[in-house]
């Protein structure tokens, strides 16, 4: 791995770090693990796991007609590692931390939540191939990669499907930029439908 | 699948085309890859055209057996594949040059499983893809996540059926013989040609251009059915010119497309694409190349000549990327295919899959027909020509 890559790896992962050090046993929420279907434009496949990791989390009640509600509303480090391909064209392996402020429901579980991420995609393609004319079978794979940091901001909203285990999904757009090859940033948006299994809650 | 209709589905299905296509290409690997005819024929066949149905009901025949000879128009075979060997450091595709479907098709269209040999192909995805709106340059990067064909890496369309196809078959091909009329009133077919020379068959399989039907440069005794000839007439093949120029540096993205990415999908009326020919080719020189078809492509087709057409080419990327296409403008090569004698356009648009397969229908067990127009699905691709080569045999030789 170049030294760059390794020191761009470092500096995401600080965040994490930080994030890992903050964390409360005290949190109600506990400490999901998240691992869901990525879409890359909702149909190139792939998959995402995660955890999020709180450091400040705070409670707000409103009072309305039918009875008092309570929010809890948080901020967390959410680090997080992806793989999606264009089956046959390209594999991308994404390192992404992001910030995630959440607001959810105490009562009934359901949040809406913003994030904003900062990643890393390593691109491997297949530029080119063989075939074998009396087969028709496919060789000699050519591979070449790309590297790109990848920012983003996402809106994800999701509930409780038991006491220890959530669903979510997640709408990502993210911009890819600083790639070798010359052709400037490329946009790309991202679907994931998941589950969130939370351990140590309280 | 063509890129017409991969932009027709692709609009249809949405976000999804890439992963169906890719879906569809893994599915590929399953199909049975060589076919062997149910033979109860053993006459003589003419074929008239060697295009790619041509050659590929050629080589089919030669396979099982069965005397053929071809009767090809113009002074070479290869109909609408052709190539530039030395205009750059790689070849070049003057006609079909995508592969529009997974490359292991080349492994099906030559059905020999002896064959000993490997082709490299390219993933065709553009990686830096723009707009030009008239007035300005927009990058559309994203697109390249819905657009994904292939091509030869190292050679062409045209040396694919020259290489594997052409060397089994080429005592038996007559070139400079455009046929001009089919007399099959007797049990024997007689073709005479415009010298006046007639030959003999017990069966025809005609893989002429669309046009050259739609026009009557042949004549049929009896004349065509009418249901033949109506479904002639709902077929259009436009206008179609390729345009290639080397630069001395490089000023374009890999793909350059007009309009927005509504005009890249409504191709109804055709398409107009400036494109890197080297892209991913083993190839160190700058080589843009002009695919048009449709109304996009008569304003070339219609210049009055080669020096015109490379003129209004030349402004028009000025226009767009600010003088630097003369200023690094080295050379050009044309291929204008609707002045081309016996082609006279592209390729077949339009028509519905009821109206292909009425003109696919045999006359009388004894007139055959081939060629990307009547293939069923993969119309206006190479493949989908080879493919009703192989649909025209089956019915054939079942006699």
């Amino acid at each position: 791995m170049h030294k760059k890559t390794f020191s761009r790896i470092i500096i995401l992962l600080l965040p994490v770090l930080y994030g890992t050090n903050t964390y409360s046993q005290s949190n109600q929420e506990g400490l999901p693990i998240v691992v869901g279907y990525l879409g890359h434009y909702a149909i190139q496949p792939g998959i995402k796991i995660g955890t999020e990791i709180p450091f400040k989390t705070w409670e707000k009640e409103r009072t309305r007609k039918k009875g008092n509600i309570t929010r809890v509303k948080r901020f967390s480090v959410n680090p997080q590692l992806a793989w999606f391909t264009r089956i046959n064209q390209d594999a991308n392996y994404w390192l992404n931390a992001e910030v995630m402020y959440k607001v959810r429901n105490k009562e009934r579980g359901f949040y809406t939540a913003f994030t904003a991420g900062v990643g890393y995609l390593l691109q491997s393609k297949v530029e080119s191939f063989s075939v074998n004319l009396a087969t028709g079978e496919k060789t000699n794979k050519q591979r070449a990669s790309s590297h790109f940091l990848l920012p983003s901001l996402g809106f994800e909203f999701g509930g409780n499907l038991s006491s220890q285990l959530g669903w979510y999904n997640k709408y990502t757009w993210g911009q890819r930029f600083f790639s070798g090859n010359g052709n400037g940033s490329t946009m790309s948006v991202f679907v994931e439908l998941g589950v969130k299994w939370y351990l140590f809650k309280n | 699948m063509d890129r017409r209709s991969f932009l027709k589905l692709g609009t249809t299905l949405g976000l999804g085309m890439p992963f169906l296509s890719s879906t569809l290409t893994s599915c590929n690997q399953d199909v049975e890859f060589f076919r062997q005819f149910e033979v109860n024929f053993s006459g003589n066949v003419l074929i008239i055209g060697a295009g790619a149905a041509g050659l590929m009901a050629g080589h089919l025949l030669r396979q099982n057996n069965i005397s053929f000879q071809i009767l090809e128009a113009s002074d070479a075979y290869g109909g609408r594949l052709k190539e530039a060997t030395n205009f750059a450091d790689f070849p070049i595709d003057l006609g079909a040059e995508w592969i529009h479907t997974d490359p292991s098709v080349l492994a099906r269209l030559l059905n020999d499983p002896s064959a000993q040999a490997n082709i490299d192909i390219i993933n065709y995805t553009p990686e830096s893809i723009h707009f030009w709106d008239g007035s300005k340059l927009k990058k559309r990067n994203f697109f390249r996540n819905f657009y994904g064909e292939y091509k030869f890496k190292n050679t062409t369309w045209f040396s694919f059926f020259d290489d594997y196809i052409v060397p089994g078959i080429a005592n038996n091909i007559t070139l400079n013989s455009p046929v001009t009329n089919i007399d099959y009133t007797g049990s024997r077919i007689a073709v005479t040609n415009a010298a006046g020379n007639r030959f003999e068959a017990d069966k025809v399989i005609i893989t002429v251009s669309l046009t050259v039907l739609q026009q009557g440069s042949i004549t049929f005794t009896p004349a065509l059915p009418q249901a033949k000839v109506d479904a002639l007439q709902q077929i259009e093949m436009p206008d179609g010119i390729k345009v290639f120029m080397e630069f001395s540096e490089r000023f374009y993205p890999d793909l350059l497309a007009f309009g927005g990415a509504a005009d890249l999908l409504n191709d109804s009326s055709g398409e107009k694409l400036y494109y890197d020919a080297a892209f991913r080719k083993s190839a160190a020189s700058h080589v843009l190349g002009l695919f048009t078809v449709g109304t996009d492509a008569s304003f070339y087709t219609n210049q009055p000549d080669d020096n015109k057409t490379i003129e209004v080419v030349i402004n028009e990327l000025d226009q767009i990327f600010e003088g630097k296409a003369s200023r690094f403008y080295k050379k050009h090569v044309i291929q204008n295919w609707s002045k081309s004698p016996y082609v006279l356009g592209s390729y077949s648009f339009g028509s519905d899959e009821s109206t292909r397969v009425v003109l696919t229908e045999p006359i009388d067990n004894k007139i055959y027909f081939a060629g990307e127009a009547y293939a069923t699905p993969d119309s206006s691709t190479v493949h989908g020509a080879g493919e009703s080569a192989f649909v025209a045999l089956e019915a054939l030789l079942k006699g």
